[in-house]
């Protein structure tokens, strides 16, 4: 009787273990679970039918199979608060320039940071005991659990009714007229986490400000990419960024670019750059 | 009498034949000599003042090469492909000639060259657009790591008496060049598990003006596995 009871506990406890590690994320991060998916764009655009896409635009192409290892992303990005905390803590580090005299403007403490290049990105990281996320990492996350999904939302962005067809710039809908639950087409970015998560519980994956990524640009990267956690070329002029900010304009907007917004759309800057809608998030 | 009056007539006619022989012109009953002689054409001493001067000294045949058989190219660019499968490895695992092989199937390409070809495996989607001859070279190393008992042939056509007839369709580029295009069947192997794979295809090809592959584009399309009967 004894030893079944034993036996029992010790099944709960080799049970419990994993469940333990699993909720034992950090702070405000989420875990993203290893396995596959599909990276980069797997489905065809209205453009790809015109013969309208310039071959330097096909970067998200081809999509690969990718495997990846469980990791940790922050559920939001990096706030102007907890910048301010690395700045302090590091002296010498130079603040955003457009804080006024260099503290963060009030009401302001929630904005995601801005006008912070990727050195000053990787630093924060490093401070917060993380680091920037892999491209794939990225997009894994963006993606939240869906498969070949055009947007951290899902595919939901088309709209042919006639009330669409005439709406104004800038008024991006839903088939179901839900708002796009991103911060596109603003005039400055907004507090996180304004808008619903994803799938993983990820907030502002796409909309806000864009985001630093650790890998170095290649636009042909994508050809021969390593099928098990890439780590993006080995060298390379400039950095990836991915996602998008305030200042794009939402998935078919009249007039406006419409495949901007999208979870596979890569786009990359200098890393010496400091932009007004580049912020970044950390991994671990 | 009479004798005598033929006598006199036969001398007559004699003396006018030697007579008409002597106003002959002796050289045009001659054979040239063996050995000639530089000539100087009579012309030169009375040049005809309208006759436009003589065309340049290089022989016609230099100032343009001969057009490239649309088949010779087409037959070549196969042959290298197909030969990407043809080294060895030693017992050691040592790869012997497979460099060489992607080598030779590269002095067909110009720096610049923009391909576009099929998916590399399962675990790709969408076209693989190859930008330059780097990228190109990446590909043509991994056919030549990854697939075994390369097969790539020129679909036939059959019709009346004209038996399997390879068809390429060819015309000159605007920019100088040839483009051509022809029908194939692909077949390869996987060098991991030598699973044989299929499909009908085809290739077009843009030859620049110095003779190397400005463009690819290589199709195959219906993919299947070929299946021991």
């Amino acid at each position: 009787m004894n030893k079944k009871v034993l036996l029992t506990i010790l099944c709960l406890l080799c049970a419990a273990f994993p469940l333990a590690a699993q909720t034992a994320a950090p702070e405000n991060m989420v875990q993203i679970p290893a396995g596959k998916f599909w990276m980069g764009r797997a489905y065809t655009i209205y453009t790809d039918s015109a013969d309208l896409v310039p071959i330097d635009k096909l970067d998200d192409r081809p999509a690969n199979n990718i495997y990846l290892d469980a990791f940790y992303i922050d559920k939001y990005e990096v706030t102007n608060a907890d910048y301010s905390k690395f700045l302090q803590a590091t002296p010498g580090t130079k603040p955003p320039w457009h804080w006024p005299q260099g503290k963060i403007e009030a009401g302001k403490e929630k904005l995601p940071v801005y006008n912070v290049n990727w050195f000053e990105a990787t630093a924060f990281c490093k401070w917060a005991g993380k680091r920037l996320p892999t491209e794939a990492e990225w997009e894994k996350a963006a993606r939240g659990g869906l498969d070949r999904n055009h947007y951290a939302w899902g595919d939901a962005d088309i709209d042919t009714t006639e009330k669409y067809l005439q709406a104004p710039q800038g008024a991006g809908r839903l088939n179901n007229d839900e708002p796009i639950p991103a911060h596109l087409s603003g005039t400055d970015a907004k507090p996180v986490g304004t808008f619903k998560p994803n799938g993983y519980g990820l907030y502002d994956m796409i909309g806000n400000v864009r985001e630093w990524i650790n890998d170095w640009y290649d636009a042909s990267y994508y050809l021969f990419m390593p099928k098990r956690n890439p780590q993006g070329p080995e060298t390379g002029r400039y950095r990836d960024v991915r996602g998008s900010g305030w200042l794009d304009a939402p998935p078919n907007t009249v007039g406006g670019p419409s495949d901007n917004n999208t979870v596979d759309t890569r786009d990359f800057s200098d890393p010496d750059l400091r932009a007004t809608t580049i912020g970044f998030r950390c991994a671990k | 009498m009479r004798r005598l009056i033929v006598i006199v007539v036969s001398i007559l006619i004699i003396l006018l034949a030697l007579e008409f022989h002597a106003q002959t012109p002796p050289a045009q009953t001659q054979k040239p000599p063996q050995t000639q002689t530089p000539q100087t054409p009579p012309a030169a001493q009375t040049p005809p003042p309208a006759q436009a001067p003589p065309p340049a000294q290089t022989p016609p045949a230099a100032a343009k090469p001969p057009a490239p058989d649309p088949l010779q190219l087409a037959e070549d660019w196969l042959a290298r492909l197909n030969n990407l499968s043809n080294w060895t490895l030693t017992f050691e695992g040592k790869e012997v000639g497979r460099e060489d092989l992607v080598n030779k199937m590269m002095e067909l390409y110009a720096p610049d060259v923009v391909a576009e070809v099929p998916p590399h495996d399962d675990e790709q989607i969408g076209p693989v657009i190859l930008r330059g001859r780097g990228n190109v070279q990446k590909w043509v190393d991994k056919i030549s790591r990854t697939q075994v008992r390369l097969l790539y042939i020129q679909r036939r056509q059959t019709k009346k008496q004209f038996e399997g007839t390879k068809m390429i369709y060819s015309t000159p580029l605007p920019w100088g060049g040839v483009g051509i295009s022809f029908e194939i069947i692909a077949a390869w192997s996987r060098r991991e598990d030598r699973r044989k794979f299929t499909g009908p295809g085809s290739v077009f090809l843009q030859y620049n003006a110095d003779g190397k592959i400005d463009r690819l584009r290589l199709y195959v399309a219906e993919i299947s596995e070929v299946k021991a009967l």
